[in-house]
């Protein structure tokens, strides 16, 4: 093509599209100006704007869920999919927003540049859920992993933190470097950039595109935290500061998660069988090990963090199945994990404010009598986290089992079952050590009313959505039901 | 069986390298010296023993922004070459593309990145 006909095919973009991303990278870019302007604003102030400005964005898309179109010449798409994710990451953000000022206060950090690098995080969140074009995909990937990076460093003089992020920047650097060689031999494959292109190219050499798509999936594992690739998981969850290993858990595994499962009917068509024994092995040793290494920790965050590479797991068991009913069932176990996750680090978020706290298991124990409210929401998270009957966790559970007897896959299914009784010591010892056992320590925690009022929303919507999971049914399968038809 | 002789060639490979190294230190002359963990500075004798001393922040600091204004400029190379066929759209897009750097250095500079008078950093809340 002639570079002027390249300039006269310049299409206005459709900004209506893709207003509530650039809603929150306008906040970011504000905060980021106010910052550079003032050295001694308030922090109020960034909270203030940054909830505007989210709140705003997500009104956005629950106003107009049905936006459909892509703009940029492609590489940009919104569909119902990525609606519903992005609803989800935003007021997710919100959640851990509450609970960021006086966990820095107490810790000495308080940062103004967390609440930019925090939009520009979500920006990129947003965007890697929202688009089939391998130079989005890569901008956004690092977007969303350099924030994480530093917001995981942000803590002044702990160590601990330091190690996580190089931990992380490490491997997370070598997964974007995967990522970006596999989108390279995809490119060399089908000549387009676009993942709806490649995917349906029947081009001669399908070892391209094999390679590729192993190289780019890999890159994406090691960021999920699936389980050979997982090294950099616990430690990075364990030393960064808790309100940030909650927007990692959730909001992270939402972005991560994404891109895989927007792609993943169109890998079924072609790799149906390699496909589902590919995945299917690494989710079962996900979660075994997940599970398994979660029982001999002393430390609750660690022990979290390797319950969230095991939930990793259970959602690769899921989009193993090679059936619209397995992405239904990512999508439901997708947001509930998010939500459980959120809750359960936030939580100990709170807890960690006391300065005695240290994160070990007996510390729960007394909590009962101190912060009764706070033991009861803890259980709820944690019977969740484990799968009990009312709980979004269960049904998440029962979902991805349903999907893999549709697909026959008994053994995957027979290992999920086995994994979950495994977590069972975990889960139960917690919920034990809270609730069965009495202590001289008691550890009593101020709360604001916007963390209350977080928790107690986050451990209601567990229940309800759990107790009536027709909720978010609705909008998993109607999402589901478009990526299929594509 | 396609792949054998490529396995074939791995087996080989890795065979070969292993027996190399330890045949190095199996057959090597040892001549053990007093000075042979020394490091190297310039022939004269070290300042720090430990020849692991930390550089001040500030320098990788400087080493980024020298990286990001060295890709800036590797970008505006190619625009120069194209600007009379983009117009109006590449002037907006680039001017956008430095704005966005120049953001990025004028918070180096707020921060302090450009001070070369190394004080204890400050600490606001």
């Amino acid at each position: 093509m002639e570079l002027k006909d390249l300039i006269g095919s310049i299409e206005l973009p459709k900004i209506t599209l893709m207003l509530p991303e650039l809603i929150v990278l306008i906040t970011g870019f504000l905060l980021f100006t106010i910052d550079l302007v003032s050295k001694k604003a308030n922090h109020k102030l960034y909270i203030g704007i940054s909830l505007v400005g989210y709140f705003i964005a997500v009104l956005y898309i629950a106003l107009n869920p049905y936006l459909l179109g892509s703009t940029f010449y492609g590489l940009y798409v919104r569909d119902y999919f990525s609606s519903f994710l992005q609803f989800f990451m935003i007021l997710l953000t919100i959640f851990v927003l509450a609970f960021t000022y006086r966990y820095y206060r107490q810790k000495l950090s308080l940062y103004r540049e967390f609440y930019y690098i925090l939009s520009f995080a979500l920006v990129s969140a947003m965007f890697l859920a929202s688009s089939y074009n391998l130079i989005t995909l890569y901008v956004a990937l690092e977007g969303v992993s350099i924030s994480f990076y530093i917001l995981t460093a942000l803590l002044r003089g702990d160590f601990n933190a330091k190690e996580g992020a190089f931990k992380y920047l490490i491997l997370g650097g070598l997964s974007v470097a995967l990522a970006s060689y596999g989108a390279a031999f995809m490119y060399i494959y089908a000549g387009s950039l676009d993942l709806q292109k490649i995917l349906t190219y029947s081009g001669q050499n399908k070892d391209l595109l094999i390679l590729g798509l192993v190289f780019f999936l890999i890159g994406f594992a090691i960021k999920i935290g699936a389980v050979p690739f997982h090294f950099w998981l616990p430690d990075a969850y364990q030393g960064a500061p808790t309100p940030i290993t909650a927007y990692m858990a959730s909001v992270g595994k939402l972005a991560f998660f994404a891109p895989v499962v927007r792609i993943m009917p169109l890998i079924q068509e072609h790799f149906s069988y390699a496909w589902v024994i590919t995945v299917g092995i690494i989710s079962a040793t996900t979660m075994l090990y997940g599970n398994l290494v979660a029982l001999v920790q002393k430390d609750v965050k660690r022990l979290l963090a390797y319950s969230s590479i095991a939930h990793s797991g259970y959602i690769l068991a899921g989009i193993s199945v090679a059936k619209a009913i397995g992405l239904k069932a990512v999508l439901y176990f997708l947001i509930a994990y998010a939500l459980m996750g959120a809750g359960s680090f936030l939580l100990l978020a709170l807890l960690e404010r006391h300065p005695q706290w240290q994160n070990k298991m007996e510390e729960f124990s007394g909590l009962r009598f101190s912060m009764p409210w706070i033991a009861v929401s803890f259980m709820i998270f944690m019977f969740s986290l484990l799968g009990v009957p009312p709980s979004v966790g269960f049904v998440g559970k029962a979902l991805v089992f349903t999907a893999l007897s549709f697909d026959r896959l008994w053994w995957l299914a027979f290992i999920m079952i086995l994994a979950t009784g495994i977590s069972t010591g975990y889960y139960v010892r917690l919920v034990v050590l809270t609730f069965m056992k009495d202590s001289s320590r008691s550890i009593k925690v101020e709360s604001s009313l916007a963390e209350k009022v977080v928790l107690f929303v986050l451990t209601l919507s567990l229940v309800i959505l759990g107790a009536v999971p027709i909720i978010i049914w609705n909008f998993a399968s109607q999402s589901a039901d478009i990526l299929f038809k594509r | 069986m396609d792949y054998m002789g490529l396995l074939i060639f791995l087996g080989v490979m890795v065979v070969l390298s292993l027996l190399l190294i330890s045949l190095n230190s199996l057959l090597g002359p040892k001549t053990p010296e007093s000075m042979e963990d020394y490091p190297y500075e310039c022939g004269v004798p070290l300042y720090d023993i430990s020849a692991q001393s930390t550089f001040h922040q500030g320098y990788y600091l400087l080493g980024l922004l020298l990286l990001l204004f060295d890709i800036e400029a590797a970008f505006l190379f190619p625009w120069t070459v194209v600007y009379k066929h983009l117009g109006i759209f590449g002037f907006i897009e680039m001017f956008l593309f430095v704005l966005i750097l120049t953001y990025g250095l004028l918070y180096a500079w707020r921060k302090g990145a450009l001070d070369w008078q190394f004080e204890e950093e400050e600490y606001i809340d």
